[in-house]
């Protein structure tokens, strides 16, 4: 049935070239297969095959593309050819580095044949829009979901559609596919999968999309989730806080717990997770408290870890924010995202280092991540060798256990406590020590201990 | 080995006399005018717990908080109703169960009408008929008397030492400690012969006199009060005492217990505004209370160290919800005193204050709430996850995560062995030395120091290592430390810098080893700049350009002790005094440490005979805090000191004009017309300390004495024996008496008395001699 379905799905998609216009009313699970929903989302039944048997693969041996081509396509994949089928590539808001250094990654042309004056002078403005960089793009974006491309790897790390009528209102869901705004500028897992793209669906596409998504759960098998227990999620409401209790709730997430090193609340916070603002607007009560008590539980993956609060505080704070008033925004653009691993990362603990740490403390460890500005201290520089001769390789253990609070430092570096394993933060320690080329002080290595 | 060094070189008890105490003693060449006896004063000094690390701009600190009032407080009963699990945790915790009214749930003493023997009586504790808790003193020759107990203090629960104390109501409205104290783990009476025997706390023998203990006749007193000794506002809820002008001093408490309130605030208008929104009358935005969960780390601490640390008084009044450092001062006992050790453990007698110098708070966050469920009092992590008992490792390890996964390479001890706990090596208990040996007091140490057997032994302390390894010495212990640990975590600058410094060494090296501007924590710093201050600061002698510049970054540090301290230094070292010019630009509660700093210092300078270096450090006082009656009355005792009469006369007078409620400053003021030739005036002054507090045992004592020597010796006879009534724990009150008993040939009378002032002051030679006269006056006769 499924497969019949899939094979249906592509043969529209083969027929008409992109979906997009309907002779009748659209069918909503077609349509998530033929957008390729399945290349970022987990738990939606294509997995992107269909969108990557259409979309144009990349890399040597493939169809020669013009780089000046693909540099204004980017701008607008709408209106750069004329005569083209309705394209249903995405519009991404990229700015003009972004797009010299894709253009220049996924062609092959080195001579730059066909050049025109404005891509020349983009070019000019854009000095370090390298190859490199549009591959670090093209990873980071998450592009390889649909075009393939020898260099590059794309992985499922959106948010997993079968939880669709678990996670998010309605309301809020069918606002979002027409006009999506970003909600994690640096994707689910920052420099691992970008941000939801506008795919200019029309009002009937919105509606069936929706249908669909919010029956998906309940309704269909979904087959990259068969295997595991649905998820679930208690039935809750906030509890009613008085004025009080919201400043107290207020204070906590704000000036003692870590949530805004990555969460935005108004002007305050970082730009890693879901801005808090409005989010009763957007996410269901229960789903937010579940998400709070265990990220893990319902986001397999997700680099938000495993609060070590109480359940009564975590309580406190799910009902403070789904009660506060604030509309629903999304997140602001972002400068300076990050690309994948650089590439001599192979090291242990580099890839959580990644994945975990370089938003704030920088790739390099150079505590310039894309984050840092939002934050009210300066992340540490892992790479300061002076500084970090000084700290003993069991605090810094400490503080990814326990957070920057313990160590007299930041409340907004998070504690990984349970969510990372010991082995993992030992590697991540290790590391540290790579990116500083440096050991602890002598007094901190243990005179005949076992390290 | 290296001496240490002792942070300033009077010897002593800490304490800063000019701006709290009656400042200086002063005798008549013929019967000792009186003032409260300095001894007694000083003992004072050190006081009880403080410190907000916290910036305070002049502007913020200044404005007049609310006062707050004893009204104010609604009692714990008030809070059960709403918050029955947080009330009932609370109410079973050693808070809960820490004193009130004597009874069988209070009392853990044995009031059994076993005589308590003393070499001269007995004393015995027993509840009568009525089921009034009582004390019975027996002495030979003397009438027994009857003390009621009306309050019940503290509940033995400790560990390391619980003990419990009784408090008496007295005629002149003070509530005072009695001697008789009681040990749980000794199952024994003790005393405290602090002023008297100095031999700290022993258990009560058959060879110790009844006024071998310090407190007998009582005379510490409950509540914080400038002309007594005491440091008592801990030992029960909103404790305050104050003197009713005309009338006598009113001494209250909300309970003896340690109530809600006293970390939660006064909770009558919170009760007030909770009732009327049950009532739908108000939301609840404003609940009349604010909520200690969002606490920063030294508002929490500040909460605890109400009692649970070592503090000066910067002012009297202080009511839990106060602003803390506007009231005390948590590291000023540090100047001059031995009440911590240059790493920050326990001197003498500190209780848990020493947590200002751990690793866990100066380089962490750590406050007394990560380990202490603050309801029960039972333990948690630092993520509040319950824990079965002190001993248990997730107080630390939820923190030093790094420890847990493979313990036994850190703790080299068998797993399930008490050396494998975190506190067994790291929170030892240790005996307070301040109590001597003999009454177990001791407690954990909340420095959390690493283990160093040379160096706890060489500052006097038994090491977490030998505690238990009573076999070994400091130097097997040291090697197989070393040969474990390798190199242990260095001690703090500072800490390492007090340890290292000597006499010997010049201004610079010290200034090297002992300022640390750029280091954290403000407690060490604190310490170091006070042992520069003590050794290497000459008045008017200015500072070196190194030395100079590390104190001036200390004095930008928000932290209002150590701010004050900077600039005390450099007012010190200044010749031109044009720092004074400074102080504008501070807070009132930096300014009133800045002022008390140069007090201390000027009363170390007048102790050492240095009238001029005093003179010109009260001065600079008086610079930085004009107007201060404290500051002004130390400056007329100064002068009066030295023969000045009449600028003494125009200090005290200005001090009484900065506060008319000054009792003793009248006394001080008599004392000085009376010097000065002016007996109608004194008597005037005297008169007037009587009219505000009727029961101002030094304004009869030194009326008697002018009475005496105008020759008017019925009158004298009469002020003296008010003098005995309304303050019998002064010994000179007595001497007095007998002299002038003696000179109207009343030998029979005066013998008593004479006998009482040399029991009661066994070292004082004008006693001896007189009874020695007497006596000899009785034999011939």
């Amino acid at each position: 049935m499924r497969t019949a379905l899939l094979l249906a799905a592509v043969a529209t998609a083969g027929l008409l070239g992109w979906p997009g216009s309907h002779q009748t009313p659209p069918d909503g699970r077609a349509l998530v297969a033929s957008l390729g929903c399945g290349a970022c989302h987990a738990g939606v039944p294509d997995g992107g095959e269909a969108i990557r048997s259409v979309a144009p693969p990349f890399g040597e041996g493939t169809k020669e593309l013009a780089p000046a081509y693909v540099f204004h396509y980017l701008a607008d994949p709408r209106t750069v050819q004329p005569g083209i089928a309705p394209a249903r590539m995405p519009s991404y808001d990229l700015d003009e580095r972004q797009r010299v250094a894709l253009a220049l990654f996924v062609t092959n042309d080195r001579e730059l044949r066909g050049v025109d004056d404005a891509f020349r002078a983009a070019m000019g403005r854009h000095p370090d829009a390298d190859r490199a960089t549009g591959r670090n793009l093209f990873e980071a974006m998450n592009c390889a979901g649909c075009h393939l491309h020898p260099l590059a790897t794309f992985r499922v790390t959106a948010p997993d559609l079968s939880l669709t009528s678990l996670r998010v209102r309605e309301e809020w869901l069918a606002g979002y596919l027409a006009d999506p705004v970003t909600i994690r500028p640096a994707g689910p897992q920052p420099g691992r999968g970008g941000r939801m793209p506008d795919f200019r669906l029309d009002p009937g596409e919105v509606t069936a999309i929706t249908d669909f998504l919010l029956d998906l759960g309940e309704a269909t098998d979904p087959g990259p989730v068969a295997g595991r227990t649905h998820p679930s999620a208690p039935a809750w409401e906030p509890r009613a806080l008085s004025p009080f209790s919201m400043r107290t709730a207020e204070t906590l997430i704000r000036d003692r717990w870590s949530c805004l090193g990555c969460h935005q609340l108004g002007d305050d916070g970082g730009r890693i997770g879901p801005r808090l603002d409005g989010i009763a607007r957007r996410l269901r009560p229960e789903y937010v408290r579940a998400v709070i008590h265990d990220p893990g539980s319902l986001v397999p993956g997700t680099v938000m870890p495993a609060s070590l609060e109480q359940p009564d505080r975590l309580d406190l704070i799910a009902s403070y924010l789904l009660l506060r008033d604030a509309p629903w925004t999304g997140s602001e653009p972002v400068a300076g995202l990050p690309g994948p691993l650089p590439a001599d990362t192979a090291a242990p603990g580099a890839a959580a280092y990644q994945t975990l740490c370089a938003s704030c403390h920088g790739t390099r460890g150079a505590g310039d991540g894309f984050n840092a500005p939002f934050l009210p201290a300066a992340p540490t520089s892992h790479g300061d060798s002076a500084a970090m001769s000084l700290r003993p390789d069991d605090t810094l253990y400490d503080g990814i256990h326990a957070g920057g609070w313990i160590l007299g430092k930041s409340h907004r570096m998070p504690a990984f406590g349970t969510s990372l394993t010991d082995g993992e933060k030992r590697e991540l320690v290790q590391y540290m020590r790579t990116l500083c080329r440096c050991r602890g002080p002598a007094w901190s290595r243990d005179g005949r201990a076992p390290r | 080995m290296n001496p240490v060094r002792r942070l300033v070189p009077s010897k002593g008890p800490a304490g800063l006399a000019a701006l709290r105490l009656p400042a200086g003693w002063k005798s008549s060449p013929a019967l000792g005018a009186c003032q409260r006896a300095l001894a007694v004063a000083l003992t004072l000094l050190a006081a009880c717990g403080d410190a907000a690390d916290t910036a305070i701009s002049p502007a913020a600190a200044d404005r007049p908080a609310a006062r707050i009032t004893a009204a104010d407080f609604a009692g714990s009963a008030a809070c059960a109703g709403c918050h029955e699990d947080q009330y009932l945790r609370w109410a079973g915790s050693t808070h809960g169960r820490a004193g009130g009214e004597p009874g069988p749930e209070t009392v853990v003493a044995p009031f059994d009408g076993t005589p308590i023997a003393f070499g001269d009586g007995t004393v015995v504790p027993l509840v009568d008929s009525a089921g009034r808790y009582l004390f019975e003193v027996r002495q030979e020759g003397r009438a027994p008397v009857t003390i009621a107990v009306h309050g019940v203090i503290g509940g033995g629960h400790l560990l390391g030492g619980g003990t419990q104390g009784f408090v008496t109501r007295m005629p002149d409205g003070t509530a005072r400690f009695l001697p008789f104290d009681y040990s749980r783990q000794l199952d024994d009476w003790f005393c405290n012969t602090g002023t008297r025997l100095e031999r700290g706390w022993v258990p009560i023998t058959a060879e110790m006199a009844l006024a071998d203990c310090g407190d007998w006749p009582p005379r510490r007193v409950l509540g914080t009060l400038r002309d007594f000794s005491n440091c008592q506002s801990c030992h029960g809820s909103q404790i305050s005492a104050r003197l009713e002008p005309g009338a006598r001093f009113e001494t209250r408490w909300t309970a003896l217990d340690i109530n809600c309130e006293s970390c939660h605030g006064p909770a009558r208008r919170h009760v007030e505004v909770m009732t009327a929104a049950d009532a739908g009358a108000a939301d609840f935005g404003d609940i009349g209370l604010s909520s200690r969960i969002t606490d920063g780390v030294d508002e929490s601490l500040d909460v605890c160290f109400q009692c649970h640390a070592v503090k000066d008084v910067v002012q009297e009044g202080h009511l839990p919800g106060a602003r803390f450092a506007d009231y005390y001062a948590l590291k000023l006992p540090i100047l001059g005193g031995d009440i911590y050790l240059p790493d920050g453990r326990v001197g003498s007698f500190a209780y848990q204050g020493t947590h200002l110098m751990s690793s866990c708070y100066v380089d962490g966050n750590m406050t007394c709430v990560s380990c202490h469920e603050p309801h029960g009092l039972g333990y948690w992590d630092i993520n509040r996850a319950p824990l079965a008992s002190e001993t248990d490792d997730r107080q630390c390890t939820s923190c030093h995560a790094a420890k847990a996964a493979a313990p036994e390479t850190h703790t080299f001890h068998p797993p399930d062995s008490p050396g494998a706990r975190c506190v067994s090596c790291h929170m030892p208990y240790l005996q307070h030395p301040g109590v001597g040996g003999a009454v177990p007091f001791a407690r954990s140490d909340h420095t959390i120091p690493v283990p160093r057997p040379e160096l706890d032994a060489r500052l006097g302390l038994v090491s977490a290592c030998r505690g238990c390894h009573t076999d070994r010495s400091e130097f097997r212990l040291q090697a197989q430390v070393d040969e474990w640990w390798g190199a242990t975590k260095p001690l703090d600058p500072a800490s390492a810098g007090l340890l290292a410094v000597t006499d010997a060494m010049g201004a610079d090296l010290a200034a090297r080893l002992l300022l640390h501007p750029d280091e954290p924590g403000a407690m060490p710093r604190f310490q170091g700049l006070a042992g520069f201050l003590a050794g290497w600061v000459p008045p008017g002698g200015g500072l070196a350009a190194d030395a100079a510049e590390r104190v001036n970054r200390l004095a930008e540090t928000p932290d209002p002790d150590l701010r004050a301290l900077a600039l005390a230094t450099l007012h010190v070292a200044d010749s031109t005094d044009g720092t004074a010019a400074a102080a504008s630009g501070e807070s009132l509660a930096v300014r009133r440490r800045w002022a008390m700093i140069l007090g201390f210092l000027s009363q170390n300078a007048m102790l050492g005979g240095d009238l001029e270096a005093a003179e010109s450090l009260l001065l600079r006082a008086r610079a930085v805090l004009p107007r201060d009656a404290g500051v002004l009355r130390a400056l007329g005792s100064l002068y009066h000191d030295g023969g000045d009469y009449s600028r003494a006369i125009t200090a005290y007078t200005e001090s009484l004009a900065a506060d008319p409620v000054q009792p003793s400053v009248h006394v001080d003021l008599g004392i000085t017309r009376a010097a000065a030739g002016d007996a109608a005036g004194a008597t005037r002054e005297y008169e007037r300390a009587l009219s505000l507090n009727p029961n101002e045992t030094l304004a009869y004592l030194n009326l008697g004495n002018l009475q005496l020597r105008s020759g008017d010796l019925a009158a004298a006879i009469r002020s003296y024996e008010r003098a005995v009534a309304v303050g019998p724990e002064f010994s000179r009150a007595y001497l007095n008496l007998a002299i002038a008993l003696g000179r109207a040939g009343r030998i029979g009378e005066a013998l008593p008395y004479a006998r009482l002032s040399v029991e009661f002051a066994p070292a004082d030679e004008a006693a001896r001699a007189a009874l020695a006269q007497l006596e000899a006056e009785a034999a011939r006769r």
